[in-house]
């Protein structure tokens, strides 16, 4: 039972207090609580319940409300990959606004939105997560939790299969597109004739994956890493970077694949090397979120 | 007066006759003041140290854990005077009420 009282008091104080209090809070308190034999009961009648008992060493509270805001602020950069294949965010928004201005190619533009906002959201989500949990003192070596490893893994493996999807769209474009007409009206004003292409049930499953399979499981997964990060251990942070990592990279191919499966521009969609401006982006995307990861573990 | 500034002055008076085991200060006076819990005397006691009034430090214990201590600082004295000063003018008009 005082095993269960100290575990909430622990993670009351880590939530609440910065580290190196938490850590001289949960001290003391080992001591307080462990010193003479106490019932649970004994325990929240003399000296408080652990939540109660942590609230009352938030004085003054503004390090509590600064740790509020960057938890908020970390969570928003996720949830904004995390949550976009729903018709209520801000992605499927811009991705509609852009369909309804008639255009799909989401690397036309020379600064295009799109290209731009997923790798502004990760430099601003692993930098801030970096600021926040990176070692600051002498490095204390122990093993790196087993969950770390496990979460860490998955969502490299999102990463990898983000990756995969880019190869196959560009390895067998055709193969995924099941329905193909030709627009005649164009043909006869000079500019060629208008494709437009019905995506396959392949590219539907991949693009699934995608959204659900990758953004919201990254979503979920870096929520996790993050609360741990602040309440266990803070190499967790490397896994919300990851996570961060591969929903935002998840939501540049969805982004890819809008562009790509509908092709009712003059253009001839399956030129040689379609996909390679988006190249960069995923690239960049990509090293981000594994140098951040690699930072938080050190 | 506040029974928070009570308990300080009973606080800052321990630890004025001596360095204090921490968490011996906190039986003595959750005994004294049985209604208060241990955290708020706790919380009371980490609020001295961050205003500079007292300060911890770790003693050895033969054959035992480290123990982490308390004693007094300068500016701990100043509010100890302070505090004893207060509570001397309360009891002084509480008795000229015929308070006993």
């Amino acid at each position: 039972m005082k095993k269960d009282y100290m575990a909430r008091l622990e993670q009351a104080a880590r939530w609440r207090l910065p580290r190196e209090e938490a850590e001289d809070v949960i001290a003391d308190y080992r001591d307080i609580v462990g010193a003479p034999p106490r019932s649970e009961e004994e325990l929240r009648r003399e000296v408080g319940d652990p939540e109660q008992v942590v609230r009352l060493l938030v004085q003054p509270p503004k390090a509590y409300y600064v740790w509020l805001a960057v938890f908020a602020a970390l969570t928003a950069c996720l949830l904004a990959a995390a949550l976009a294949p729903l018709p209520v965010s801000p992605f499927y928004m811009l991705l509609k606004w852009y369909e309804w201005g008639g255009s799909h190619h989401l690397v036309g533009a020379p600064v295009n939105i799109l290209t731009v906002l997923p790798l502004l959201q990760l430099a601003a989500g692993t930098g801030l997560c970096l600021a926040c949990f990176l070692r600051r003192r002498n490095r204390v070596k122990c093993a790196l939790p087993k969950g770390v490893v496990l979460c860490g893994l998955l969502m490299l493996a999102a990463l990898a299969y983000a990756w995969w999807a880019v190869w196959r769209l560009s390895a067998d474009p055709e193969q995924l597109l099941t329905v193909w007409t030709v627009d005649k009206s164009v043909i006869g004003e000079g500019i060629g004739p208008a494709y437009s292409a019905h995506s396959s049930p392949g590219l539907t499953a991949i693009a699934e994956r995608l959204e659900w399979g990758c953004c919201a499981l990254a979503g979920l997964v870096g929520l996790f890493a993050l609360v741990k990060a602040r309440t266990r251990d803070r190499r967790w942070a490397a896994v919300y970077i990851l996570s961060l990592a591969a929903a935002v990279l998840s939501l540049a191919v969805f982004g890819m694949i809008f562009s790509f499966s509908d092709f009712g521009t003059p253009h001839n969609p399956l030129y040689d090397g379609w996909f390679r401006p988006y190249l960069p982006q995923f690239a960049v995307l990509t090293a981000v979120g594994l140098a951040g990861a690699g930072a938080a573990l050190c | 007066m506040l029974k928070k500034d009570l308990i300080e002055l009973c606080l800052l008076h321990l630890l004025a006759q001596g360095d204090q085991y921490g968490y011996e200060l906190l039986r003595r006076l959750h005994h004294t003041f049985p209604d208060t819990q241990e955290s708020a005397v706790y919380a009371l006691l980490r609020g001295l140290c961050r205003e500079g009034c007292s300060e911890q430090y770790a003693g050895a214990v033969s054959g035992g854990p480290v123990r982490k201590y308390y004693r007094l600082t300068g500016q701990g004295r100043d509010k100890y005077a302070a505090l004893l000063g207060r509570w001397g003018a309360l009891r002084d008009a509480l008795a000229e009420l015929g308070v006993e």
